[in-house]
């Protein structure tokens, strides 16, 4: 197989007097879509702020296209073309709905994404365009959330419980916008919690227990009691 | 008549207290900070107008080319190696920081200027005025009534049409995710203080100008312009301009009773809208 | 069965700091017999300061209400004394206890309007009203109006009929006082309302959900350091025998360096104001002939405390030693070792 796009090697890391992730490690290759799942508290969402750099690591802990790129601004990881759509979508409040999707491309990289192809795998948002970002529904506000971090063309996306809060019919609209962002080329990790929809989105899967990988492969290779096992941890 | 003169007065008086505010509204905006330096700020821009005007024979309102950038470069060094550092942990130290600030620019300029007064001579338009009916009104008043009207515009212009207040709004929303859009805050926050410390410049050519200026005379021009801030209500550009004026009128009409109250009757007015409209008078809507 | 651990706040060197403390405190007792004039007034003006420390560091290192107006209150208690003595012949002694009332009368109702501003508008809102009180003093012509006014003498020989004498009293009034505030400091520091307060700074909503009602406590501790700045402030202007507003109510003189001296000393210790007050005497007694110059570096050192050793002077000595000599901290100790 070839070189990793991106490589999660011995990552530990966590908050100020609170260490959440304890040697992690693991590949995620060009073109793939990798479930990261596990319990609450696993630090499934702490392991996604430290590839982007909001918290810090060191250098060789994150591996992109083989620079050592742990621990830089989160900035700098962005123009990269790594995007994080944040658990709860986190859309600035006071910007307009278009505002926020700019923002999210203006100091990205160049490619297929923009305006254009966002509303028309998003048709409600060009018809909101110009209403407060957090006027909107949930799953809209969502679908916002997801635009702004393709905006900047990214490579690599990562979804964190994208379906949090949201109704099962509007989760289901959602993740069937998904192929067509994969479809493109761009890899993904996905944090969820609801297991069988990550499982049957992802090509393979990492879980994360206590902080440590406690399984991890193809959805296809491991049982559902093994998988199950990994998730609650054995006691 | 002498009662609407004063009033006539004092609205374009609060068109120099809407300058002094606004610099300071646009700072705690983007990054919550209370520059307790920036009436000093203030006078500092002042000193350097003097200093341009005397050693380039400039007329004071072409030294602001020179003055504003000079301000403004001042503005973004300045957040970027002492102010950036203090953000995000408590209030005190961004307050202490600047507080330090206050002290080193009033005794940097007593060491160097001396506690004289100083005055900036511009060269006529200082004393010149137009009759409009029955009321004689000042050029320079107007001028800076004019010049006050126009930053707000500017600022609105940066705020909702161009990527850099995007930015800016976007810092304020939610500096951690703000980061994921490539911005970095640090940048942000230094360019939020640069367009701050550019309007005090602005502000201090005109506090040149119209009165005598000397090193301690800094702190009152921050608290007019806090003043101006809080009654307008927090985070509302128009409502800076209308504070300013409500506390340009209230000092004219107290000045029009007996010259000494004219402060006072500022502070009070302050006061008063703090007891009844704690969110000023046009508090901003999403806050 | 019998715990074997108790809970203790004293250590080694608290006890061995309050045996020093203790000689120290009776030498000072003793500075008229053994100091000069001059001393004796530095003495008088340093216990000063360490009082206005003590009360600003409680207010903001411990409740984080950040004044720079609490020469609102020196001055008001610098003019109660001179009103009560000029208008109705009170005893100065006496004027000053009832200095401490008028100032707590006044910060009541003022508090809760100045609890409207947030954080640092809070600040400049104290000041806004330091000012105030400034304007108002200026326009009464009783009082000297803006030019002020002296003590007059057949008040001051009330005092005591000698020179020697009314030094004398007044020196031990200002060591009561400067012991005094920093005694009332560590027992409300030790009090329930204490432990109150190290909650609210550490987090308003940890403690609010604890059942803990801030803003009672933030008015108390603002009111009891008004009463107490008030009173230093008519202690300050019985010294000086003199008056006017712009010294009376000036923010650098009674705010500025007391803030310094609380932020190099260590903000949010009891020991911090107190080193921060002597290292500002030492250092003025030195440099002040560089009189600008010398507030500049002032100025810088407080900036460079601030950005590097934010907890001050004392924060890294007791870093750097563990020594704390005003044990707050309750400690879990074994009562196996002994």
């Amino acid at each position: 197989m070839s070189a990793p796009l991106l490589r999660i090697d011995a990552l530990s890391s966590g908050y100020a007097d609170f260490q959440a992730l304890f040697g992690v490690s693991f590949d995620l290759h060009a073109g793939e879509a990798l479930a990261l799942i596990g319990a609450n508290g696993a630090g499934k969402s702490t392991l996604l702020k430290t590839i982007v750099g909001l918290l810090p690591c060191a250098p060789q802990m994150v591996v992109h296209r083989g620079d050592s790129i742990g621990g830089l601004s989160a900035d700098r990881i962005v123009r990269r073309g790594i995007a994080l759509v944040p658990e709860g979508r986190r859309l600035f409040r006071s910007l307009s709905v278009e505002e926020n999707l700019i923002i999210g491309g203006e100091r990205g990289r160049a490619g297929e994404w923009s305006l254009e192809p966002l509303y028309k795998l998003f048709p409600i948002l060009r018809e909101k365009r110009n209403a407060p970002a957090t006027s909107l529904s949930g799953g809209q506000q969502q679908m916002v959330a997801i635009g702004r971090a393709l905006m900047a063309n990214p490579e690599i996306i990562l979804f964190d419980e994208i379906s949090l809060g949201l109704a099962p019919a509007i989760i289901k609209d959602i993740y069937a916008a998904l192929p067509s962002i994969t479809s493109t080329g761009v890899s993904a990790i996905l944090v969820e919690q609801d297991v069988t929809r990550a499982l049957g989105f992802a090509q393979s899967f990492v879980c994360l227990q206590e902080g440590r990988v406690s399984l991890a492969g193809k959805p296809a290779e491991h049982s559902r009691a093994e998988i199950v096992a990994a998730y609650f941890g054995s006691h | 008549m002498d009662w609407l003169n004063a009033i006539v007065q004092g609205i374009l008086l609060g068109g120099l207290y809407a300058l002094f505010a606004a610099g300071l509204s646009l700072i705690f905006g983007v990054m919550r900070l209370v520059n307790i330096a920036h009436g000093d700020f203030i006078v500092l821009g002042s000193y350097l107008a003097l200093v341009v005007v005397q050693t380039l024979g400039l007329n004071p309102f072409v030294a602001a080319l020179i003055v504003v950038p000079v301000m403004a470069l001042f503005g973004y060094v300045l957040q970027r190696v002492l102010l950036n550092p203090t953000l995000g942990k408590d209030l005190l130290a961004p307050l202490l920081v600047t507080f330090g600030l206050s002290i080193i620019i009033q005794n940097g300029l007593l060491t160097f200027f001396t506690a004289d007064s100083r005055r900036v001579m511009a060269g006529g338009i200082e004393t010149a005025s137009v009759s409009v009916g029955p009321l004689n009104l000042g050029v320079l008043p107007l001028a800076m009534f004019a010049t006050a009207i126009a930053v707000i515009l500017g600022l609105e212009f940066i705020f909702t049409r161009t990527s850099l207040g995007r930015a800016f709004r976007a810092t304020s929303d939610d500096a951690e995710i703000a980061k994921l859009m490539a911005l970095d805050n640090r940048h942000i926050y230094a360019m939020a203080m640069a367009l701050s410390a550019g309007i005090v410049a602005l502000a201090g050519i005109f506090l040149a100008v119209r009165t005598n200026f000397d090193p301690s005379t800094g702190p009152m021009r921050l608290i007019f312009g806090f003043e101006a801030v809080i009654i307008g209500g927090l985070g509302s550009l128009w409502g800076t301009l209308a504070g300013g004026v409500v506390l340009g009128v209230a000092q004219t009409l107290g000045a029009l009773i007996d010259p000494g109250y004219q402060v006072l009757a500022g502070h009070l007015v302050f006061f008063l809208i703090l007891i009844l409209r704690p969110r000023g008078l046009f508090p901003r809507m999403d806050g | 069965m019998k715990p074997d651990f108790t809970i203790e706040r004293a250590t080694r060197a608290s006890r061995i700091a309050g045996l020093l403390s203790l000689v120290l405190i009776v030498a000072l007792i003793a500075a008229p017999w053994w100091a000069g004039r001059a001393n004796m007034r530095l003495l008088g003006e340093v216990y000063a300061f360490l009082a206005l420390a003590s009360l600003w560091n409680l207010l903001a290192g411990f409740t984080g209400l950040v004044s720079v107006g609490q020469q609102a209150f020196v001055g008001l208690g610098g003019y109660a004394l001179f009103a009560a003595a000029i208008f109705y012949g009170v005893p100065p002694l006496l004027a000053i206890v009832l200095a401490g009332f008028v100032g707590a009368i006044v910060a009541l109702p003022l508090a809760p309007i100045l609890f409207r501003l947030q954080g640092a508008y809070f600040a400049i809102g104290t000041w806004v009203a330091a000012e105030v009180f400034r304007l108002v003093f200026a326009q009464v012509s009783a009082l000297g109006g803006g030019s002020g006014t002296s003590l007059p003498a057949h008040i001051v020989t009330d005092i005591a009929s000698t020179r020697d004498a009314r030094e004398m009293v007044i020196y031990w009034s200002a060591m009561a006082l400067g012991l005094g505030a920093i005694g009332v400091v560590y027992a409300i520091l030790r009090s329930r309302a204490g432990l109150a307060l190290t909650a609210i700074r550490d987090s308003e909503v940890a403690s609010e959900s604890l059942g803990i009602d801030i803003a009672r406590t933030k008015l108390v501790l603002y009111v009891v350091t008004a009463a107490l700045t008030t009173m230093t402030g008519a202690l300050i202007f019985l010294q000086k025998l003199r008056i006017s507003p712009d010294a009376a109510f000036s923010v650098n003189d009674w705010t500025a360096y007391v803030i310094f001296m609380v932020v190099i000393g260590g903000i949010g210790t009891i020991e911090g104001p107190i080193l921060g007050t002597l290292i500002f005497f030492a250092l003025r007694e030195t440099l002040s002939d560089l009189g600008t110059i010398y507030l500049m570096l002032l100025g810088a050192v407080a900036i460079l405390v601030m950005l590097k050793a934010p907890k001050g002077l004392w924060g890294l000595f007791s870093a750097a030693t563990g020594i704390t000599l005003f044990p707050l901290r309750r400690r879990v100790v074994s009562t196996d070792a002994h």
